[in-house]
């Protein structure tokens, strides 16, 4: 009797020191993000001109909304999901975003969305109190029915009549619940002092595979363009790493 | 100690009590709608109960200018109470005289749409207000520039402390806006006077009130209820094309283009020019588009048939039509701008 209870307690000391030392290993990590804006290897910038396919595209405004952030160790499993953050990303604002705070040995990969899920998306940006990302924007991220928030604004002009010179309105406000797309980058950088910042890169040049851009300038998601707007949303996950 | 006469402590207090009750413009307490018969009880969204102080603020904001950017239209600029709330026009005019490019709909009973706009992407009353404000050819502005501008006025800091107990903001400016469309009653119409109140009425109104629910018209197979309409979305066959697809640029459905909501046919006669785009002027031609049934556009409601109606059938459509107008309603103070 007496060398059982001798045996239990061995037990269970030892799966205390085992599940304990778990944990020590692992550190507490804040999260934050900032997003880098280019043009292939050019930096992006509001009102300056790149060259897409040898035509000259003028860059006025890039915006889009991210959520469900997950940090995944090496493994490519999810440590943890936050999924009521959102962040507003504006390519003229160099913003550092504070996604939240785990724990964790190592995080070598970030999964997140662009734009909001469904029962967000549908909701009245009045009930979120400014500056939260979801209350109303200038400019708007919304659009005033029942379509919810644009999930990714970009707009400029293009040259259409070959002189070099963007004259060409370009606007693409695209968001619907099916373009809730997801993207996966590989995280390479490093804790220090506990925070994490993960540099994202935003390739606004590969917005427009498969699109004629000289052609199909302007799409607000409707119905008569759909599979434009459909292509662009399918482009987002290969703009980032 | 010093002896009062009664008649004076009693002048006093009777001041002091009247003094407590509350201002009816500022009365937070629960707004009732004085509803008229045959009318069900208004849905009003938690949150956005009714209150004079709510009202009060909405209707300061719905006639209200500096919600355009340019200063130049207020909601009341396109929703005229004197046409019961539409504007006359084919498609409005908003800021800087850009040409929209829908008819404005009237706002009676607007408190009962379960959705706004014509295409029904309004949602609710309070966030539909976005619409009209962010469009580039009716307000032309945006909610957090407007809201910024307001609430540099000290009396709608005010207001809205008072209606909402908060600081005024892009929650407060669409509550208020939809606590006051909400009191937008109209139903005091010759023929509710006729229905509900034993009045007289001409007795072509009569004939056309049967044929406009009888099977023949089948009119009230859509317009149908106490605001004449079910809210449904209908292809009525105007167009063989539609350049607006309606319904469709919600519900991406190409089954949709052409389907519009079903509108509410009390002040019809006030409303005038017709149908989503204002292209048809007179009631007449509406009748005799029906008459004709439609252009056959393939989303087009089948029951859209030629009806067949004689002369004096279409005349008395006509009477019934009219007798829907509500003269209260386009003349109450209370809707007006102060």
């Amino acid at each position: 009797m007496r060398l059982n209870h001798l045996f239990l307690l061995s037990a269970l000391i030892g799966a205390l020191t085992f599940f304990g030392c778990g944990d020590d290993d692992n550190d507490e990590v804040t999260l934050r993000m900032q997003f880098e804006h280019k043009f292939g290897s050019e930096d992006a910038v509001y009102g300056s001109v790149y060259e897409i396919d040898g035509i000259a595209m003028r860059f006025d405004l890039g915006m889009f909304y991210c959520s469900h952030f997950t940090p995944k160790d090496d493994s490519g499993d999810a440590i943890t999901s936050f999924t009521d953050e959102y962040i507003l990303v504006r390519a003229d604002e160099p913003t550092i975003h504070e996604i939240g705070t785990f724990n964790a040995k190592s995080v070598k990969g970030l999964g997140f969305r662009i734009g909001v899920e469904s029962s967000v998306n549908h909701g009245d940006p009045a009930n979120w109190t400014s500056p939260h990302p979801l209350s109303s924007q200038s400019p708007s991220m919304y659009w005033g029915w029942d379509n919810g928030y644009i999930f990714f604004k970009f707009e400029g002009r293009v040259d259409t009549d070959e002189d070099g010179e963007p004259n060409a309105p370009v606007l693409y406000h695209i968001g619907k619940d099916d373009f809730f797309e997801l993207v996966d980058i590989s995280v390479n950088e490093a804790t220090v002092d506990g925070v994490m910042d993960v540099i994202v890169t935003v390739d606004y040049e590969k917005l427009f595979t498969n699109i004629d851009f000289t052609v199909d300038r302007v799409n607000h998601t409707n119905i008569e363009s759909l599979h434009i707007a459909t292509q662009l949303a399918e482009n987002w996950p290969s703009m980032f790493e | 100690m010093i002896a009062f006469p009664r008649y004076i402590i009693l002048w006093v207090l009777a001041c002091l009590v009247l003094s407590c009750e509350s201002d009816p413009c500022n009365d937070a307490t629960v707004y009732e709608l004085d509803l008229p018969a045959g009318f069900p009880a208004m849905p009003v969204p938690e949150g956005n109960e009714l209150t004079q102080a709510r009202i009060t603020l909405g209707k300061q904001l719905f006639y209200d200018k500096r919600l355009s950017r340019d200063g130049q239209i207020a909601c009341a600029s396109c929703h005229l109470q004197e046409l019961a709330f539409t504007d006359g026009e084919a498609v409005s005019i908003g800021a800087q005289g850009r040409t929209g490019f829908r008819n404005a709909p009237s706002l009676a009973n607007v408190g009962y749409h379960p959705y706004l706009f014509r295409e029904g992407g309004g949602i609710s009353l309070e966030t539909q207000v976005l619409g009209p404000l962010e469009d580039s050819t009716e307000m032309a502005f945006n909610m957090l520039e407007a809201v910024n501008r307001l609430k540099e006025f000290p009396e709608y800091q005010a207001q809205a402390e008072q209606a909402y107990d908060q600081e005024f903001s892009a929650f407060v400016l669409t509550r208020a806006l939809g606590a006051f469309q909400r009191t937008l009653i109209s139903g005091e119409s010759a023929y509710d006077q006729y229905l509900y109140a034993g009045a007289v009425l001409d007795s072509a109104a009569i004939r056309g009130a049967i044929l406009f629910n009888g099977d023949k018209a089948q009119c009230s197979s859509c317009h149908s209820g106490f605001n004449y309409t079910d809210y449904s979305f209908q292809n009525i066959g105007l167009y063989d094309e539609y350049s607006d697809l309606g319904r469709a640029r919600v519900s991406l459905d190409l089954a949709d283009i052409g389907k519009f909501k079903v509108p509410s046919l009390r002040n019809v006669a006030l409303t005038a020019p017709y149908m989503h785009d204002g292209s048809i002027q007179r009631l007449e031609q509406i009748i005799e588009h029906y008459d004709h049934g439609g252009q056959g556009h393939i989303n087009q409601n089948p029951a859209i048939v030629p009806l067949g109606l004689s002369t004096d059938e279409k005349a008395d459509l006509l009477a019934f039509l009219e007798s829907l107008s509500d003269l209260n309603f386009i003349s109450k103070p209370e809707f007006g701008p102060e």
